[in-house]
């Protein structure tokens, strides 16, 4: 049917019966929002934790190791480093995808001691371009969604004072305490900035390098806060004895793990094709970001589970409604069989009028889960979250994305339970549909 | 089977019964009639006799058990539920003893219901319909109302023009005057039997009333399933 009539029909029945109308309505508003803000609060924790693999922890949205040396650099660096050799390829296939990285970077790291005065503590050092440093700790992605775990960091940026300092590192907090470094070092006295730091090199030899403490920062998780030492990449590699890297991590422009995922596959075609022992994975592998995707795996089937729970609820609250008009509207059914409306036609018009049912619980479902979300946003409300060293600030992200998903859905589920439930009445026969009471006058 | 070009409607041998609970009620009993085109038919018999059966089955909303019926040359046994709806919309028009009009459409609406599945009719075509027929039933100044506004025969007027608006060739109407005082039922009656010779319409109407009997041009009497004369 061509007309707009139908449709105007289909809306006007839903004024028939206000109040289960309106109880309808509610009960699938309620749903959408429950469902919304479960999935604003998961995609907001998929924001942060995707922040923190790739810029706090530096892993970036891809990492290329030398074949084996996620598992095996820390044992025998010098057969898992990727060569200075390697680097420079490697430099040459991310300059022809220019258009996709943002930035990408060297590191070199090693377990060592650190001794400040009297006091000597183990440390996990993680060479690093100092301006690198900067870059991350500067990041739009990391301000908007992990800022919690640099705010701590102190003002004075590594990459400012190495220009004048080449020897500068910066401590994380927990380190600080450990060798009572915890004030601002700019106030300190020289004698408390000079420290040596002890280790191997690539060869497996003793070595140490002087180093001047320049600057706090925070790791954000507990895992490495009593041990992180981030220095420049050429006092790591002086440390160590080397012109290679443990690790290059590419920062993309894109964010999205499908982009991540298949730069990785691309660029390790371009590996296997110029023989470079090297592999590249995207942060979504296990090996390299299983905080991030075991969270996600928890998080996706909680609000599967729950959202087919409440959707599941609404349908059947939706079917109940629907089943109560149908009985009650036999007769008019019949009026439009006789008047030449086809079976499929009669249930158009129901599955119409769910349709505006659930339309308008998808707009006011949209419009009070941003405003609600909104609200937890303004609250200041934080949480303490596990593999954290911060509370993290309880806010929803509802992407228009979702928005659009969730509506389809909630209109489909009510449209297919409609449909569902109008067809058996609907190829009643019409002299019976006429027997029925009510619903015409 | 052969039919005569004159006659519209041809009910042969037609059987029909209905089960309630453990009995088993047999509403028409090998009833054969015809209708001629452009006739004013009142079918009249007693509560139970089989009026409203055999409107139904003529009118293509029930099935008979046996025999035939033919509707303007389609044997309605050939015709599936699609063809069926096809044929009520086009040829037959309905008119309906409690009326039955959708209470949330206005009586503008509800005269249009019709049209709307008839594609080749346009907007405008259908406007123009719908104030032609609002005009023949004379309640044009009611046309924007909601039926729960209309008195009894208005509403009935309102059914009437909806039944008219796709200028079928047969109107059935099942005791179109039961709910109406005496002096609308005349009335309508006189609406009816103007619309027939106006528009040359079929009309084809049970009724057990008595007194409206007169007023027709044939009348047959129904009794236990089947046509006494």
């Amino acid at each position: 049917m061509n007309s707009m009539l139908e449709w105007r029909l289909a809306a006007r029945n839903l004024k028939r019966n206000p109040r289960r109308t309106l109880s309808t309505a509610v009960a699938l508003v309620v749903a959408y929002i429950g469902v919304a803000l479960l999935a604003g609060h998961v995609i907001r924790s998929e924001k942060t934790l995707k922040a923190h693999t790739v810029y706090v922890n530096r892993v970036g949205h891809v990492s290329v190791y030398k074949k084996g040396g996620i598992d095996n650099f820390d044992i025998r660096p010098d057969k898992y480093e990727i060569t200075e050799t390697e680097l420079a390829a490697l430099t040459a296939l991310l300059q022809a995808r220019s258009g996709e990285v943002e930035r990408s970077g060297a590191f070199l790291w090693t377990v060592g001691l650190l001794s400040a005065g009297q006091r000597t503590i183990p440390v996990f050092v993680e060479g690093l371009e100092p301006d690198l440093d900067g870059f991350l700790g500067a990041h739009p992605r990391v301000k908007q969604y992990a800022e919690e775990m640099t705010s701590r960091r102190s003002p004075v940026k590594l990459s400012e004072v190495v220009a004048s300092a080449p020897d500068a590192i910066s401590i994380s907090r927990g380190v600080g305490e450990l060798i009572d470094r915890t004030r601002d070092l700019r106030q300190a006295s020289r004698a408390d900035l000079d420290v040596v730091i002890a280790g191997r090199t690539i060869e497996g030899d003793l070595n140490a390098v002087n180093a001047t403490l320049a600057t706090h920062h925070t790791t954000g998780t507990p895992y490495l806060e009593d041990m992180s030492v981030i220095a420049p990449l050429s006092l790591a590699r002086e440390l160590m004895a080397t012109k290679g890297s443990s690790r290059v991590s590419i920062f993309l422009n894109e964010n999205e793990r499908s982009a991540a995922e298949s730069f990785a596959a691309s660029l390790q075609s371009a590996f296997d094709a110029e023989n470079l022992d090297l592999e590249a994975l995207p942060f979504t592998d296990d090996r390299i970001g299983l905080y991030y995707t075991g969270t996600m795996r928890f998080l996706l089937v909680m609000i599967g589970f729950f959202s087919v729970l409440i959707f599941g609820a609404s349908a059947l609250i939706l079917v109940n409604s629907m089943t109560m008009s149908i009985m009650e509207r036999s007769r008019e059914m019949g009026t439009l069989r006789a008047l030449g409306y086809a079976p499929d036609r009669v249930r158009s018009l129901f599955v119409k009028e769910a349709f505006w049912l659930s339309l308008f619980a998808s707009v006011s479902g949209i419009a009070l889960s941003e405003a609600i979300g909104a609200a937890i946003g303004g609250a200041g409300i934080y949480f303490e979250s596990a593999g954290f060293l911060y509370p993290l600030r309880l806010r929803v992200l509802i992407e228009p994305w979702f928005h659009a998903t969730t509506a389809l859905v909630l209109i489909g589920i009510a449209t297919g339970c409609s449909a569902w439930i109008v067809t058996k009445t609907c190829k009643e026969r019409v002299s019976t549909l006429l027997l029925e009471s009510g619903a015409v006058i | 089977m052969a039919m005569n070009p004159e006659i519209l409607v041809r009910v042969h041998d037609v059987g029909k019964s209905y089960r309630l609970g453990e009995i088993q009620i047999q509403a028409l009993n090998g009833l054969s009639i015809d209708i001629q085109a452009g006739e004013f038919t009142a079918l009249i018999g007693a509560s139970g006799s089989g009026k409203s059966t055999l409107l139904n089955l003529i009118g293509c909303i029930d099935e008979p058990d046996r025999g035939a019926i033919v509707i303007d040359g389609q044997d309605v046994a050939r015709l599936d539920e699609v063809q069926k709806s096809e044929l009520r919309n086009r040829k037959i028009g309905f008119i309906f003893q409690s009326f039955n009009l959708i209470p949330v459409l206005t009586v503008e609406e509800n005269i249009e219901l019709p049209l709307l599945i008839q594609p080749e009719v346009s907007p405008v075509e259908r406007a123009r319909r719908v104030q032609a027929a609002l005009q023949d039933v004379g309640i044009a100044e009611y046309k924007s109302h909601y039926p729960d506004r209309l008195s009894g025969g208005q509403r009935q007027r309102v059914a009437i023009a909806r039944a008219l608006v796709t200028d079928p060739k047969l109107i059935l109407a099942d005791e179109p005057t039961a709910n109406l005082d005496s002096k609308t039922a005349h009335k309508i009656i006189d609406l009816l039997l103007e619309l027939n010779k106006k528009k040359n319409v079929t009309f084809f109407f049970c009724s057990h009333d008595e007194k409206l009997i007169g007023r027709v041009g044939r009348v047959v009497h129904i009794a236990d399933g089947v046509i006494k004369t």
